[in-house]
This record gives C-alpha cells, structure tokens and sequence, in this order.
C-alpha cells in the first residue's frame, strides 16, 4: 500500500499541485495499479535469473553525433511562437535566482 | 449538376482501392468525394464526435489532390483523418489535451509529408484519449467518441475517433497510434482493419512521444489491402527518427499459425469473442494452413511489464509540458508554481495518474524492483517470441476480451480498462507487427457489435500479416 506521504511526494517530483481529495483517491488507485504490476515479482527463468541479474537491454538510445543537425536559425521563429509568453526571439520565464 | 447538389456515391463499400479507380475512370471527382463525406460528417459526427475538427480547407485541397490522381498514384485524393497527436504544419494539434490549448504545430509529421506528396485530402482531426492514454477516448479533454454500432458505447481507443470516422462511414482512412493497442482495439470495436507495424518501421517524427520505445503510427482501414497502400506510402528510415528502420518488402508463403492456448483460458474472455475466434481457426484451417498450439511462457507477465515501462517513459516524455514551451500557460507566484499549476489544470486525470506511476518506478528504491524488473522481463518475452517463431509464421489471439463497453463502465477502476490492452501490450513490448481483423460480430438488442482477432508476425514481416489478412477477409 502506498502512504499519502508517498503520493503528496510523487505530486511534487511530478510536478503536479493536487488536491486533497485527489491525493486520497491516487492513493486508492495507486495501490491498485501496483498491486496488479506486482505479479512481476513471480517472473522468474532457468537461464536469466531476473531478481538478482541486471540485464542490458537489446533496446538501445541511437544517438547522432551533435553536429550541424541544419541550417542555423530556419525554425527559431516558428518554435518561438509556440511558446505561450515569448517577446521577439526570446522565451519569457519568471526569474530563476 | 448543380453545384450545391451531392454527388450519390456508395460511401459504405468504398475503398482507397475502389475510390482509386474511381476517380482514375472518371466517375466523380475528388472534390465530389470529399463533398461526398463532408455531407456525412454534418449528419452524423454530431452524434458520434469522432472529429475535433473538420478543416474548412478541404475542398481547395480536393481540387490540388485531383491534379495528382493518376493510375500511378494510388492515394491522390484520398480523403483521410488524422489523429490529434500527428502533426501537420500550421494546424492545430493537442492529443485531446487542455496542455495543449492553442498550440499550432511548426512543422510536418514524416508520415504527412509523405501523404500529402501522394496527394491525400485531410478531412480533419480526430478525437482520442488524451495524450493516447487509454483505451476508450474517454480521456479526451473534449468528450468521449461514441460506436458507430452502437451510440451508448465507446468506439475503444485510444485512437478512438479515427476508428468511428472509417468504422462510422465519415472518411475513407485513418491514422493512429499504437502504444500497447491503441490502433487494434479500437478497429476491432469499430469493424474495422487497424494495423500496428514494426517497431520503427514508420518514422515517428512528428508523432507525440507517449512511450518512445512502444509507440508506432498505423492506419486504420476498411479492408487489408487499404492498409497494405497505406503502410508502403509511410514506411522507411527517416533521418529525423533514429530509431527509424528500413523493411523490406518479403514474398509471404507461411503454412503455420500459433495459438497460445495456455493465454486464452481466463474467464475474462466474453464467451462470443472466443466463439468468433474459433471459427476464424477454422477458417484458417479450411484455407490450408496448419495450426500449433503454442507456448509463450512469460506472456503473462506482459500488461504488467507494460504497465511499469509505459508510465515510466510516458512520465519522462510528458515533463516537456510546463507552460514555458507550449501550448497553456498558468500564472503562478514564481516560476515553480507557474508550473505545478499549468501541469495540474492543463493534464486530465488519466495522464496525471501514469506520470505518478512513473515517477514512483522510477525513483529511487523502487528503480530495481519495478523498472529493472520489468526491463528483464521485456527481454524474457522477446526471447519466448523469437522461439515461438521459429516454429509458426504467425501468431493468432483474440484482439480485446469482448465487444465495446458502454460509456463510463470502466472509468472508475483503472485496471479494468488496463486489462482491455491484455492481447494487444506484448506486440509493443517485443516490437513486432500486429494486425486486427474483423471477424463477426455479437448481438445484444438491435445492435451488432464487431469483434476483431489479431495477427502477429516477425519483425518486419508485414507481408505475412497482408497475405494471411486478405485471405481471411477474401479480398483479392
């Protein structure tokens, strides 16, 4: 089962304001949710011991080398304004420090 | 003719393939066809909301597509819906989602560049679960889809609305996306085709991110050979996806099919749909193949491996909305509380509870026990698959446990819908192709509700999913 603790620290990891009756009926949800993903604990096999092992993965990031990816500055303006407070060729945010 | 008058056009039995010859001979005109539909959306799409919206472009776009319509061109002019969470350049797109609120997208998706230098005709967008998590469209931030078989119903989804427009007669083609069965069961609710291809096979680029190591884009259609068209119009490695892969177009000649018996046992399996899949075994049997049972010994374990992996990188890819890029904005009193508002008012209440999940399996303590664990098991059932095709060609299963559920009967227990995604998580998991056909359908009332089985092949092998599907449905 999880806390309520738990949940109002996952809201706030997440990045998410909840309210008290969410965190109540997350609470509730969660532990259903986790209690069916649970059954993995049984996952076992002969040749891939999966409790104690790490594996690697046969899915891997494919990364491109940082490199030119195009032509500096064509989509700077069209993704700019897509950001809801933007002034010229800058993103507006509240002060960080 | 008089200009306002609509060309009668047999709307129900249309296919690209039909439509195709159709325009080529002369019989109407792509501007006649979409006129054609956009006259059924305006009698029907009221009732079955499968739009968000429809483009007040499209004739000018009927009219450019009909200088491309040649016998060379199979999908000139061919009107098609697109999923609200594929992007095409200077249109709106939102996943169904209140996060996105405004937000136009900058650029083109791969696959519509590469539909729209075929000369397709894009109707309009359609409806889904937000942010493609779910398996009803319920989580729309706009309203739920409704059956086109049956009102009270949902249409599945999460590419609901896609479904219900082909299924409901409202376009001729659809575009999806599928994370653990979003296209499949929803063509299986609707009666209709919905193919989920190779992991990586169509460029995702312009596709929102939900779970980037499931998610695929794939059509939904009326017959197999419309999805075939449509899958070799959108395949191929695309420099702006890296996991994007080549597949080679293979000659099919399986004999074999699986069935993994052992899976299909629960009493949660409604007793029509296995009914239903026993006669397309039957029929399977009677076209000359032969069918072996199968064991995939950790299928089991697959909706729960995908309930971990899919929150956790859905968590992640979801970080990106925060009010400073896109779409919405809440005002806070600093910039942390501009965030944790924005997030809070702009996600609904499915997407709230998988960036939770994720976040708790991700985090620390919980890491090895939940993402690790699942991570393992994911490479245990690539394994079980790539055994089991060694022997089979293909593997059949039911494509959801029963036929469409009425509106608002699973909203209050996530895990009841989850288990909706119980046959169709493991082609996901293991990134191999799947296909649903429509295979029947059960009576309840007046109304007939389809039910649909799945095909899944090998990696890249599609081609055995189109032979096998065509056969079944007796297209030529």
């Amino acid at each position: 089962m999880i806390s309520k603790e738990e949940i109002v620290k996952l809201a706030s990891l997440s990045r998410l304001k909840l309210s008290e009756e969410e965190i109540v009926r997350f609470q509730g949800e969660m532990g259903s949710i986790l209690a069916y993903v649970d059954k993995l604990k049984t996952a076992t096999s002969d040749n891939n011991d999966t409790k104690n092992e790490p594996v690697s993965p046969s899915n891997k990031n494919v990364m491109r080398e940082d490199v030119n990816p195009h032509e500096s500055g064509i989509y700077t303006d069209k993704l700019i304004k897509a950001a809801p407070r933007h002034d010229n060729r800058y993103i507006k945010v509240k002060k960080i420090l | 003719m008089k200009k306002d008058s609509i060309k009668t056009i047999d709307l129900k039995n249309l296919t690209i393939k039909s439509a195709h010859s159709a325009l080529i001979g002369g019989d109407y005109t792509v501007r006649e066809l979409c006129e054609a539909y956009l006259s059924e959306i305006k009698k029907k799409d009221g009732d079955i909301h499968a739009y968000l919206e429809v483009y007040d472009d499209v004739l000018k776009q009927a009219d450019e597509a009909q200088k491309k319509v040649s016998s060379k061109n199979m999908l000139a002019g061919i009107p098609m819906a697109i999923k609200d969470n594929i992007l095409i350049e200077g249109r709106r797109a939102g996943s169904a989602s209140k996060i996105l609120e405004g937000y136009i997208a900058p650029y083109d998706a791969t696959v519509i560049k590469k539909l729209k230098k075929a000369g397709v005709v894009f109707i309009g967008r359609t409806n889904m679960d937000e942010f493609a998590m779910g398996s009803s469209t319920e989580n729309s931030a706009y309203g739920v889809t409704k059956n086109p078989h049956d009102m009270g119903r949902v249409a599945g989804g999460s590419s609901g609305g896609s479904a219900a427009a082909v299924g409901g007669g409202l376009v001729l083609a659809g575009l999806g996306s599928d994370t653990g069965g979003s296209v499949r069961q929803p063509a299986s609710y609707c009666g209709i085709v919905g193919l989920k291809p190779t992991y990586g096979s169509i460029s995702r680029h312009g596709l929102m991110a939900m779970g980037s190591s499931l998610d695929v884009i794939g059509p939904l259609t009326k017959t197999v050979t419309d999805a075939e068209i449509l899958f070799n119009c959108m395949k191929g490695k695309d420099r702006y996806d890296s996991t994007s892969i080549d597949v080679d177009i293979k000659d099919s000649s399986s004999k074999i099919l699986g069935v993994p018996r052992h899976f299909l046992k629960g009493d949660g399996i409604d007793s029509a749909v296995m009914k239903s899949f026993e006669r397309s075994i039957e029929k399977f049997k009677s076209l000359g193949y032969q069918i072996r049972d199968i064991e995939l010994p950790n299928i089991e374990y697959s909706l729960a491996v995908y309930y971990i992996l899919m929150p956790a990188e859905a968590s992640t890819n979801l970080s990106r909305f925060d009010g400073v890029k896109y779409g919405l904005h809440r005002e806070g009193k600093n910039l942390l509380e501009d965030y944790l508002l924005t997030r809070a008012f702009g996600f609904g209440r499915e997407a709230r509870r998988r960036i939770m999940l994720g976040t708790y399996v991700l985090s620390s303590g919980y890491y090895d026990a939940y993402y690790n664990k699942a991570t393992a098991v994911r490479e245990l059932l690539k394994s079980d698959f790539a055994r089991a095709f060694q022997t089979v060609d293909a593997i059949l299963t039911p494509t959801a446990p029963a036929v469409a559920f009425k509106i608002g009967e699973k909203m209050a227990d996530p895990v009841s819908m989850y288990l909706e995604d119980i046959f169709t998580v493991t082609a996901n998991l293991v990134g191999v192709p799947a296909i649903s056909i429509p295979a029947g359908s059960k009576d309840i009332g007046s109304k007939q509700l389809p039910i649909g089985f799945q095909i899944i092949a090998s990696h890249g092998r599609e081609d055995i999913l189109f032979a096998l599907g065509k056969q079944f449905l007796n297209e030529s």
